[in-house]
């Protein structure tokens, strides 16, 4: 059960808005992470996930065309992403729609804005738990 | 469930928190409420606006126009995204659009859980449409001591449900 | 071991093993019991469940109060009263819970979400927390309920925000008299008087002004008031102002009164918002009383001394009055003051200074000897509190001199024990009970045997006596044992300085 190391993530960040791409772009770029991509869509984002397999994806709620919650819920239906980590990250901080990402599926879930802080201790909690999925999904292959 | 006017102050006061966290947090710019002028005196081509919605069962309504100094916007920009490569002025809409989504999100978030049932749109940029509605300015500014930019938020409510029946 | 032998002995076997399932349970009971109790006394309403989300039998009493039920068997849902769309949330929650292993969240984060509130059937605030409990794998097997009733705490803590901010707002309107009587008035003129002409423009502009002063004198829900005021008028068109002042008049008049309040309560009784007020230093207005009789104004001066410069008694008793109170609550004594009701007796207040202060002494004496307990003022016939009377009358018609009166009807001065403190201090021996009792004006005579704080050296009344004779005035004490004390000072009228 090795942890993984933020060097070797591979993380991609979709969200409609510029900034907040951005924003979680740098911070994870902070924190050491090499392998960022972005996408302003879901089509995009699917698009980038068939060519490329992500360690974590950070998903914004409300997009226009597909829903980033739509996306969860068909990762999750595929056992392929079992050991991929999502964390939503949206300006929604009503229990109901937390409960219901988690329910999806979700790893974890940020309530914009986000402060770097705030994503450095998730992403620290988020290793641990890829780590664990990765020795996990080890076993049963 | 309380009339959506009778809420008034206290959505108010959501906005000016959510306000002062966004900017805190998102740009690190301290943000002070002033009182209500009369908008953006210099007219149109200053300021970038979006806007965005919330609604319940087609009955009640409210549409919250936010309105950002173009200097101010652009400083941002600048400072915060140096080597972005997209239109400056694409930038700057998109941070209007980004932090009228938050705002608004938390005001849902409020009503519902006063007892409303509202949901939202996606924001757009532009400022709303006036609906007829009861209006409520706030005017924030940036960086108040050192005179930075105005914030405007309108917020025009609209309750159109008939009077109370029994 | 032949068929028969091992019957019997499978036969004994089960005999033992059922005697010690029967032990067991006795056991298992007895444990329940005891960790009932220990629940029970624990004050609070607890209650667990685990993953079939049906709570247990083992539940603490409080239950019954705090969530109005008895949980034993019962959804935790039903028990938390949740409606359909709160049930299915919760059940979501505690799936991920009891999963455990599907978010980065630990117990306590994902426990945010849930119900931290129970509706109470009658006024109560009663907070809900969760506590992890775990089996020996370490895996999540239940969770603990604790409800709490937290209404006290939340009435406190919004006692304390309630009068911190009138505190504030007192400070706020005690630094600057003159702006905040300012203020009374304007609201008084323009808001509480008819519109007359005015029109909407005019009084929303004035409504625009007495916002920013209310919300600079704390005075909030003025301002909210006056801000919907104002949005009518500038929002609406063709709407008459009298209309929106006459729907708003009888609150705002209310809170005008509640603000004058405030002032009374700073600045006493009298506090007025008739007229401004002029404040000039005594000393400035001294020497120019000074100068007109320098310049041969005799009669105006005289005039001017007595009418404008000299204050009135009454007036100049009221620190007097305040400390008596403020000794009382100190010594957790009830004492019902009678303030002097006429009395214009004016003086000029700088002269008799020395004097005025010096009733503090007159203050603790009172507090500390006439003030008796309950029991024994009623058993005399007396009313509960101590009654302290203080009256100012000129002494005759010819206004020469002023007598100022502090009446109680308290315990009365021990004649006979003082009789004993004064020959024991080698004092005069034969002495009649009136010259005895003027006695006590003399230092280091006091018929308290233990010396507190406030009182009972035996100094200070000798500091009345001496601040009067230093005026050119007396004086006297009369006293009945059991019955009261009066304090009789008389004193030269002088309104003016020398």
């Amino acid at each position: 059960m090795a942890d993984i190391k933020i060097s070797d993530l591979k993380a991609l960040v979709v969200d409609d808005h510029i900034i907040i791409r951005r924003d979680l772009e740098q911070f994870l770029k902070n924190m050491g992470c090499k392998h960022i991509d972005q996408a302003g869509n879901v089509n995009d984002a699917q698009g980038k996930m068939s060519k490329e397999h992500y360690n974590i994806i950070f998903l914004d709620w409300n997009m226009p065309g597909k829903s980033g919650f739509n996306l969860l819920q068909q990762c999750r239906a595929n056992k392929t992403y079992d050991d991929v980590a999502f964390v939503i990250v949206s300006a929604e901080s009503d229990d109901r729609y937390i409960i219901e990402a988690l329910k999806a599926g979700a790893t974890s879930y940020i309530v914009k804005p986000v402060a770097e802080s705030t994503l450095q201790e998730h992403l620290q909690k988020v290793l641990a738990w890829i780590g664990k999925r990765a020795g996990a999904t080890r076993q049963t292959a | 469930m309380d009339s959506i006017v009778s809420v008034k102050t206290d959505v108010s006061d959501v906005v000016e928190r959510s306000v002062t966290n966004a900017f805190d947090v998102m740009f690190r710019r301290g943000v002070a409420k002033e009182a209500a002028g009369d908008g953006f005196a210099e007219g149109a081509g200053q300021e970038i606006s979006s806007c965005v919605s919330l609604w319940q069962e087609d009955r009640l309504n409210m549409d919250f126009s936010f309105s950002f100094d173009r200097d101010l916007l652009s400083a941002i920009v600048k400072e915060a995204y140096p080597q972005e490569n997209h239109d400056r002025t694409l930038l700057c809409e998109d941070i209007a659009c980004a932090v009228a989504n938050i705002v608004v999100s938390n005001v849902k978030t409020y009503l519902n859980g006063r007892g409303f049932e509202m949901k939202m749109n996606i924001p757009e940029k532009g400022a709303a449409a006036a609906n007829g509605g009861q209006m409520a300015y706030l005017c924030f500014r940036c960086d108040p001591r050192a005179q930075g930019g105005r914030i405007l938020v309108n917020m025009q409510m609209q309750d159109r449900r008939g009077p109370k029946a029994g | 071991m032949t068929t028969a032998a091992q019957l019997k002995l499978a036969l004994r076997n089960l005999d033992i093993s059922s005697q010690e399932a029967i032990e067991a349970n006795q056991q298992m009971e007895q444990l329940n019991a005891s960790l009932a109790a220990v629940l029970d006394s624990l004050g609070q309403a607890i209650l667990f469940f685990d993953k079939s989300f049906i709570c247990s039998n083992i539940f603490s009493k409080a239950c019954a109060t705090l969530l109005e039920c008895s949980p034993g068997g019962r959804h935790i849902a039903d028990v938390l009263r949740l409606d359909k769309e709160e049930r299915d949330q919760l059940v979501s929650l505690l799936d991920i819970v009891f999963l455990g292993s599907s978010t980065i969240f630990s117990f306590e984060d994902l426990m945010k979400h849930a119900p931290r509130r129970f509706q109470h059937s009658k006024e109560l605030s009663i907070a809900l927390d969760y506590r992890p409990m775990h089996s020996h794998s370490g895996k999540l097997s239940g969770i603990l309920v604790i409800a709490q009733d937290v209404t006290r705490d939340e009435q406190s803590r919004e006692e304390i925000r309630q009068k911190e901010a009138r505190i504030i707002r007192m400070l706020r309107i005690a630094k600057d008299k003159m702006a905040f009587t300012q203020y009374l008035r304007r609201m008084e003129s323009e808001l509480l008087s008819p519109a007359g002409d005015r029109t909407a423009d005019d009084i929303a502009r004035k409504i625009h002004t007495l916002k920013g002063l209310s919300k600079f004198f704390h005075m909030e829900v003025v301002a909210n008031i006056l801000h919907e005021m104002e949005s009518v008028l500038q929002g609406q068109q063709g709407v008459s102002p009298e209309e929106v002042l006459s729907t708003c008049r009888e609150t705002l008049a209310e809170l005008m009164e509640e603000a004058k309040g405030y002032g009374r309560e700073i600045w006493g009784a009298n506090f007025e918002i008739q007229e401004e007020v002029l404040t000039v230093p005594v000393s400035y207005a001294t020497e120019f009383g000074k100068d007109l009789r320098a310049q041969g104004a005799q009669g105006i001066a005289y005039r001017y001394f007595q009418q404008i410069v000299a204050q009135p008694v009454r007036d100049l008793l009221i620190p007097f009055e305040t400390q008596l109170s403020y000794f009382a609550e100190m010594a957790d004594k009830e004492v019902q003051i009678i303030p002097p009701e006429n009395g214009n007796v004016r003086v000029f207040a700088v002269v008799y200074k020395e004097l005025l202060e010096s009733l503090v002494h007159i203050a603790r004496n009172i507090v500390d000897h006439a003030a008796q307990p309950r029991e024994v003022r009623e058993e005399a016939g007396k009313s509960p509190a101590l009654n302290v009377r203080i009256d100012v009358a000129y002494e005759n018609e010819f206004k020469h001199k002023l007598l100022i009166t502090i009446m109680d009807d308290g315990a009365g001065v021990d004649i006979g024990k003082l009789r004993e403190k004064v020959e024991a201090a080698g004092g005069p021996k034969d002495l009649d009970n009136d010259a005895l009792l003027q006695k006590i004006f003399e230092p280091r005579i006091s018929t308290r045997d233990v010396v507190t704080a406030t009182s009972g050296r035996g100094i200070g009344l000798d500091a009345v006596k001496a601040a009067a004779e230093r005026l050119g005035g007396t004086i006297r004490v009369d006293s009945e044992f059991g019955q009261g004390t009066i304090f009789t000072i008389c004193l030269p009228v002088i309104w003016e300085p020398a």
